[in-house]
């Protein structure tokens, strides 16, 4: 009988606790779009620094091992 | 047969064997030597024989290029010590190409480092001008057969601006796009969900934020091109763009003012933003294959100039008429000339295709294009470089330019009336209402404009085309531009080289034609032709079947020409006739015939000729089936009973033409209103390659190419082609098919807009979802396509 009486309490705090008011959508749109705009810039800088010209060799270079050269034998 | 070289695969007719392995000939042992030393043995262990087989034997001459002004045409760089170079090496293929030339350090220590641009096909080399200096540089890649394109650095244009402008439009629209998309969603859900309106206001002013640079800045090439065609008094696909993209602008801004709605925002940057992939995947398309050589490329840059002072050499560019040139051996003439000097012979292959050498003697003209052979000779210039014979074809050649096609001549006439017939829908809708129902004549009026979604038309051509070259490139058919497809769709008779083209170039059969008593000189012959590399040699090396070679004293080759030396007490001369003996020999065929001297007595001759490829008989049954088919060669009819039982019609079989009786011939088809479509092997049948309405090159790699044709093709998938050809016509059915779905969607659309029942939400998602669809679709269907022609996707 006393763990029901908790539970309507705390969901009553919680019922009040729900704040109507989401206005901080406003803020939170804002926020987002500068970051989103952080990544629109970084492509841009990435298509000018011309790292677009060449889409396939980086893929193979990737996988090039990185050799010591032996001394002659 | 199963043997392939280890360095270059390719199955030739003879091979040598070396460090346990099989090389297909001595230039392909000498790279692998030259790896093998400097333990950049990785090379063959990233890809299976990436090797490139280069007949040429690297002795070409570079040095022009220690030439002050010639040298600094060329460097990006130079300060003294460090000095940087782009070259382009058509030649790299693969990921070892790769590898190899950012390697390129372990062989020299002069080169500090390397970079390749593998879509450009260009190495971007860093060298210590010091240690190792330009010619050096060049003569390196030559000996790993990776030889280099020698070009001025203005010929090799900036990395395309108008590619990464293209790339930002795009991915600034596709920002605005998926931002736009998201927060539109309260809109579409704000039946289900009760939001507050002022956030659906403000959502919407940010979207309107959002969709300015979208408007402005990625849909700017449309609005610009649809603007300067008004001012021409023409209307191209673009103007129905730029009226709908600019309508649903306008009306969704009106709606947020007055805030009766919210606007349109997502179609308007959803519809820039595939409009913006359909021309970055036909760019892409046409980027992949640069088709551009320039005949310069061919000539070398530095010539040698002979003056009162002297011999210096000066850059080709600075020569005048009257000019006194010097011409070495192997060196290509570079400005049509007059002979001074003595005899000579001139290779003309590059022009003409004849392998023949012509003589020349003091008095005739030499074009500009010939290769000298013997030795050296002074000329004098008689018209300046650019205004050469050669230089005209090529400038012919470039202004052609593509010509119009049917659909896409049909789609400027289309969206004509389509602009047309929207504008005039609209206008009378709107009338209809202002009279009936006017609350619901500016929604009537937008929403026509709107709807009506010229995007089939601008989508699906691209995208089709577009796919249908990306399959052919997979099956070994590159053509210049997608427009090419269509001309393919439109063949009816298909006119075929013979040589290079049915036959292989870099295979031979030799008979001999000697007296009983001189047979006995092979063993001598044999063991001359060991020494020389040239690929007429090592056929005859083959054909001898004596074992018994003899001690060899002497020897020396004059390239292009033949070889001479002692060989047991005899001196043997092997080679072209002029240079075997003066007198007049009987000449009956054209094939190619070496013949050899003993002891300056003419002894006899090898005849060689070309054999046909494996796949000819196929080549010519599937395509004489299906197409009204010719051939047309340089050669004898001997072989003229063989092909015309596989294909009939001996009457469309000529031999003995010349380059001008293909071209004449070609014309004649043209004029009885057959469209022709020409295989030839480029450099020979340039002429004819131009004139046919589309011309074909055959080419054994892929990396040498002629001006004068819209397609390469490998020669080992001319057995497919008539597939290809079927295939080409198949997918003009899909861009009719995507038409007719455009159509049918403007229908539905237009009607529902017109009366007033279009809400907002249809309209929103009618119109990327069309564009979707015909992209979809086409993508699709052409590979279904693919697969019915059997060929792969």
């Amino acid at each position: 009988m006393g763990e029901r009486r908790i539970f309507l309490s705390v969901f009553l705090l919680i019922l009040d606790l729900q704040n109507e008011n989401m206005s901080v959508i406003f803020l939170l749109i804002l926020i987002s779009l500068v970051v989103a705009v952080v990544f629109l810039g970084a492509f841009i800088w990435a298509v000018r620094s011309n790292q677009y010209e060449d889409d396939y060799s980086p893929s193979v270079r990737m996988l090039f091992d990185d050799e010591q050269p032996d001394k002659a034998s | 047969m199963g043997k392939v070289c280890f360095h270059c695969g390719s199955s030739s007719g003879s091979f040598v064997v070396h460090d346990e392995k099989d090389f297909c000939c001595q230039g392909c042992v000498a790279v692998y030597d030259i790896l093998r030393e400097n333990k950049l043995y990785t090379y063959y262990d990233l890809e299976n024989a990436p090797g490139i087989r280069q007949d040429s034997d690297g002795s070409a001459d570079y040095s022009y290029l220690e030439q002050e002004e010639i040298k600094m045409s060329v460097l990006d760089f130079y300060d003294g010590h460090l000095a940087r170079v782009r070259l382009r090496i058509p030649s790299i293929h693969c990921s070892s190409c790769i590898w190899l030339l950012e390697n390129l350090s372990r062989l020299h220590k002069g080169i500090l480092s390397s970079q390749v641009n593998f879509t450009k096909k260009e190495v971007s080399i860093s060298f210590n001008e010091e240690l190792i200096r330009l010619p050096q540089l060049i003569a390196l890649l030559d000996s790993i057969h990776y030889k280099p394109l020698i070009r001025e650095k203005t010929a090799t244009a900036k990395p395309g601006n108008s590619g990464k402008s293209l790339l930002i439009k795009l991915g600034v629209a596709g920002f605005a796009f998926g931002n736009v998309m998201l927060l539109s969603f309260p809109d579409y859900l704000s039946e289900t969900i009760s939001i507050q309106d002022n956030f659906i206001q403000y959502f919407g002013w940010v979207s309107l934020v959002l969709s300015i640079p979208v408007l402005l800045y990625s849909a700017s090439d449309y609005f610009m091109s649809a603007w300067k065609n008004l001012r021409k008094r023409t209307v191209s696909i673009d103007l129905p763009i730029a009226i709908g993209i600019l309508t649903i602008f306008l009306r969704s801004t009106y709606e947020l003012f007055t805030t009766s709605g919210t606007g349109y925002f997502d179609s308007m940057t959803g519809l820039v933003f595939f409009l913006l992939i359909g021309k970055w995947y036909q760019d892409k398309t046409y980027q992949a294959l640069n088709f551009e050589s320039d005949y310069t490329s061919y000539f070398p840059l530095g010539i040698t100039l002979i003056t009162g002072e002297g011999e210096n050499i000066v850059p080709i560019r600075k020569l005048k008429a009257g000019d006194r040139i010097r011409i070495r051996n192997q060196e290509i003439i570079p400005a049509d000339a007059l002979l001074d000097s003595g005899n000579t012979l001139i290779d003309y292959s590059f022009i003409t295709g004849e392998s023949v050498p012509v003589k020349k003697k003091r008095g005739d003209r030499i074009f500009a294009g010939g290769r000298q052979l013997g030795k050296s000779v002074e000329l004098i210039v008689e018209k300046e470089v650019e205004t050469s014979y050669l230089a005209q074809l090529w400038k012919e050649r470039k202004s052609e330019g593509t010509d119009s096609t049917f659909v896409s001549g049909m789609l400027d006439k289309v969206s004509r009336y389509f602009t047309l017939s929207i504008l005039l829908i609209s206008a009378i809708t709107s009338i209809f209402w202002l009279i009936a129902n006017p609350s619901l004549a500016l929604t009537a009026f937008t929403s026509v404009l709107i709807v009506a979604c010229p995007c089939a038309l601008a989508l699906s051509v691209p995208f089709t085309y577009g796919h249908v070259q990306h399959i052919l490139g997979k099956e070994n058919l590159f053509l210049r531009h997608s427009s090419v497809v269509e001309k393919l769709a439109s063949v009816n008779t298909v006119v075929l080289d013979k040589t290079g083209t049915l036959t292989d170039n870099r295979k031979f059969e030799v008979t001999d034609d000697f007296s009983s008593e001189t047979a006995g000189i092979f063993n001598a012959v044999k063991a001359l032709v060991r020494h020389s590399f040239h690929p007429l040699s090592r056929a005859i090396y083959e054909h001898l079947s004596t074992n018994k070679e003899e001690e060899t004293d002497s020897f020396n080759e004059i390239i292009g020409v033949g070889l001479e030396g002692i060989v047991g007490e005899k001196h043997l001369k092997i080679g072209a006739r002029e240079f075997v003996s003066d007198g007049s020999v009987l000449q009956n065929d054209n094939s190619t015939r070496v013949f050899v001297s003993v002891n300056d007595r003419l002894a006899g001759s090898f005849k060689i000729r070309n054999v046909f490829r494996d796949n000819w008989k196929e080549v010519v049954q599937t395509l004489s089936q299906d197409y009204e088919f010719h051939l047309l060669s340089g050669d004898t009819e001997q072989e003229k009973s063989t092909i015309q039982q596989v294909s009939g019609h001996p009457e469309q079989l000529r031999f003995q033409q010349s380059p001008e009786d293909k071209l004449k011939y070609i014309r004649r088809l043209k004029s009885k209103g057959k469209y022709t479509l020409m295989v030839g092997d480029g450099l020979n049948d340039a002429g004819a390659l131009r004139e046919s309405n589309v011309g074909i090159s055959v080419a054994e790699d892929v990396y040498q190419f002629s001006p004068s044709s819209d397609a390469i093709i490998q020669a080992s998938a001319m057995n497919k082609l008539h597939w290809m050809l079927k295939f080409a016509k198949a997918s003009l059915r899909v861009v009719w098919i995507s038409f007719v779905f455009s159509f049918l969607y403007n229908i539905v659309g237009i009607w529902y807009a017109a009366s007033g029942r279009l809400s907002p939400l249809v309209a929103a998602v009618l119109m990327p979802l069309s564009s979707v669809t015909i992209v979809v679709l086409a993508t699709l269907l052409t590979r279904a396509l693919g697969r019915k022609y059997k060929l792969k996707g």
